[in-house]
């Protein structure tokens, strides 16, 4: 509850030192970087939320540059040929084009690549929310068999050897030790400086374009209850979308885990189900931000949809009904039944919110 | 997130230092003494159980329901004192299988009542904005998550969903939701009864009522099988009578 503090509080602690004359301890609720590292300010862009940093790893320009290198570092794979980013490609807003990734073995996955985007504001990582940090997630593609497939002992031995990294590792935490930790504090740190905030959606908002009376239109449906009223009680022919890919805070997600329907049965996947073991979890995944959605095909967690026009089917049919399906999606009652001409709407507001300063930022791009 | 500040210990301290600077060594003020602690339960039932996702039970119409989500605010929870109101917090988030359980410092002294809102009070409600909140306050984005659906509507106040049985056959598989927003459906739950806090007194208020209850008001009954989605905006007529449910079940008692 570091936040709570409030100015009040410190008003008082200020006179309390005033009165006592105390000596000035240090705040053992902020730390400083370990070593002479410079601090780097995340600005956070408007109408975003503050952005949570760990205290133990706070951010710094020789740590992100760092994150930086070893994002795109294909070392650590075993055979030297994948890096993050060979899966998490700028132009596609650091997903794959693919529906499922293969690793270096040649094994595919059974998902599709997540786009990284405001990574700083998540709250769960993956699509089924295994991870709580994003230092604990980068722990895992590394060494995982069907990604890089490189055990992190080597993968820090790798780069020991390499006194760049040595000399780089130094400057960011203060050791010269290279450790899984280091590793993925860095690439952590990077992660968080990858924020989008400059698509169409945002400079409307901020009042420097205007939407198209299409795009508005989109936007007006998204943010609308579904359904024919004389179907659903209080339909509004809407959307439904805002319930779960919520505005607040701009990034189009609630963060929570949902079943939008795609499946009556889940052996192929159980999502969310798999982390907490409790059935009602079954088919539920984390939903994804729409951020940059143009860029992000195939879609879903299995990446089993080509385009939004089919994603944008699916919803219109309601979905599958299944013992966890969301009671936001309209199976039961027919579907949202949007008019062509609406579904074009959305298409062209959900086409506003793609960054493409943020896919072409250089201080993303592979630096080696 | 039980602690929201009133009276840290640095704050009593400075005030004890200011008080013995000030005021001398005579009787110390209310301010001056060891607070009372007020802890705030809310323990909803579900067919006269715990509420627990999964849970099923059997409605007045003979439904079954199995719960999916509940989840409400407590909001403008506040002393009453004979000049106004002291307000401990601004809002608390219960959710089912959460510890539900809040605690506050309070000075010492008499006071006329206690109340608190099912629902967020309108000064944080209407044209707000979550992110102006720490993100792990209950109204900040994230504290909130599945409770702010966008910016002009305000804050999901109350939200009872999951699927129903209809005919008996074990077919959970009609859909039942029910999202109350909006400052009119704020619903002020208070104790008028005055009483005493001591130094470093203990008390307890306690909320509690059966979710199966709001659907069975006896002016304003409720069909899950007919009458079972309202997001509020779209269905104000069926959030409505949820909120006279709500009103007529929800008790607050204090002990001592
Ligand atoms: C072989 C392809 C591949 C490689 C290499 C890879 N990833 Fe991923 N990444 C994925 C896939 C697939 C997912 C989704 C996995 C899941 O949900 O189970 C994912 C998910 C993520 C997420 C979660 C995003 C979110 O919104 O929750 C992050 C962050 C991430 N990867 C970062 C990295 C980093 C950092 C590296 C390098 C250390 C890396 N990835 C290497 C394929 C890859
Ligand atoms: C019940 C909550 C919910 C509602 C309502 C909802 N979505 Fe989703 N959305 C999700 C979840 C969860 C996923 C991921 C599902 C999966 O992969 O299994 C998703 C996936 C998507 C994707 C794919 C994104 C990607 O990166 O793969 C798009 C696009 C999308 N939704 C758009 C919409 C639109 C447009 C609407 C309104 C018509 C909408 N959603 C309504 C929860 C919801």
């Amino acid at each position: 509850m570091a936040h709570s503090l409030s100015p009040l509080v410190a008003g008082f602690g200020l006179l309390a030192l005033a009165v006592l004359g105390g000596s000035c301890e240090p705040d053992p609720t902020v730390c400083e970087p370990p070593s002479a590292a410079t601090p780097l300010e995340i600005d956070i862009p408007p109408f975003f939320p503050p952005m949570d940093i760990p205290p133990d790893n706070p951010t710094t320009v020789e740590g992100v540059e760092l994150g930086r290198l070893l994002f795109w570092e294909k070392a650590l794979s075993a055979d030297s040929t994948m890096s993050c980013g060979t899966c998490h490609m700028p132009q596609f807003s650091f997903a794959e084009p693919t529906q499922v990734s293969t690793g270096i073995t040649g094994a595919q996955g059974t998902r599709n690549a997540m786009a990284l985007i405001n990574m700083g504001w998540a709250t769960r990582f993956f699509w089924d929310g295994r991870a709580i940090t994003l230092e604990e997630q980068v722990l895992e593609p590394i060494p995982h068999p069907d990604e890089m497939n490189l055990p992190w002992p080597e993968a820090t031995a790798r780069l020991a050897a390499d006194p760049a990294y040595v000399a780089r590792f130094n400057a960011a935490f203060g050791s010269d030790e290279i450790t899984a930790d280091g590793v993925s504090k860095a690439v952590a740190q990077f992660l968080r400086t990858m924020i989008s905030s400059d698509s169409k959606f945002d400079r409307w908002r901020r009042g420097q374009v205007q939407l198209t009376d299409q795009e508005f239109q989109g936007y007006e449906i998204f943010n609308r209850e579904g359904g024919d009223p004389e179907v659903v009680s209080g339909g509004q022919f809407g959307g439904d979308c805002f319930h779960c890919h919520g505005e607040a805070g701009l990034q189009f997600t609630d963060y929570l885990f949902h079943n939008n329907g795609l499946d009556s049965t889940f052996s192929a996947d159980p999502g969310l189900a798999g982390v907490t073991g409790q059935p009602l979890d079954s088919g539920r995944f984390r939903t994804p931000t729409l951020r940059n959605v143009a860029l992000t095909a195939p879609y879903m967690h299995d990446g089993r949809m080509q385009t939004l026009e089919e994603v944008l089917d699916h919803y219109n049919s309601g979905g599958v009904p299944s013992a966890t399906i969301d009671p936001f999606m309209k199976y039961s009652s027919g579907g949202l039944m949007l008019q062509p001409s609406q579904k074009a709407a959305l298409l062209a507001f959900l086409h506003t919110l793609t960054d493409t300063a943020f896919v072409q930022n250089p201080a993303f791009a592979d630096p080696h | 997130m039980a602690h929201r500040f009133l009276h840290s210990p640095t704050l009593s301290l400075v005030t004890l230092a200011l008080g013995v600077l000030v005021l001398g060594s005579c009787t110390p003020a209310p301010e001056d003494q060891p607070p009372g602690t007020i802890t705030l339960t809310a323990d909803f039932s579900f067919g006269g159980d715990s509420v627990l996702v999964g849970r099923t039970a059997v409605d007045h119409n003979g439904n079954h329901l199995r719960l999916e989500t509940f989840a409400l605010y407590l909001g403008g929870i506040e002393l009453l004192t004979d000049t106004g109101a002291i307000r401990l917090s601004d809002a608390e988030r219960w959710d089912a299988g959460d510890d539900n359980r809040w605690s506050y410092s309070v000075v010492p002294g008499t006071y006329e009542g206690f109340r608190v809102h099912l629902g967020v009070p309108a000064e944080f409600n209407t044209d707000t904005d979550p992110t102006i909140w720490p993100n792990d306050h209950p109204l900040g984005v994230a504290g909130s998550a599945g409770l702010f659906w966008s910016w002009n509507t305000g804050y999901i106040f109350s939200k009872f969903d999951g699927k129903a049985d209809t005919t008996g056959g074990n077919d959970f598989t009609h859909p039942y939701a029910y999202h109350i927003g909006g400052d009119a459906n704020l619903i002020e739950v208070r104790l008028d009864d005055p009483w005493t806090v001591d130094p470093c007194s203990r008390h307890g208020f306690s909320l509690a009522g059966d979710i199966l209850q709001f659907l069975s008001a006896a002016d304003a009954p409720i069909d899950p099988a007919i009458d079972n989605v309202t997001h509020t905006g779209d269905n104000p007529d069926l959030a409505a009578r949820y909120v006279t449910g709500q009103r007529a079940t929800v008790t607050l008692t204090r002990n001592p």
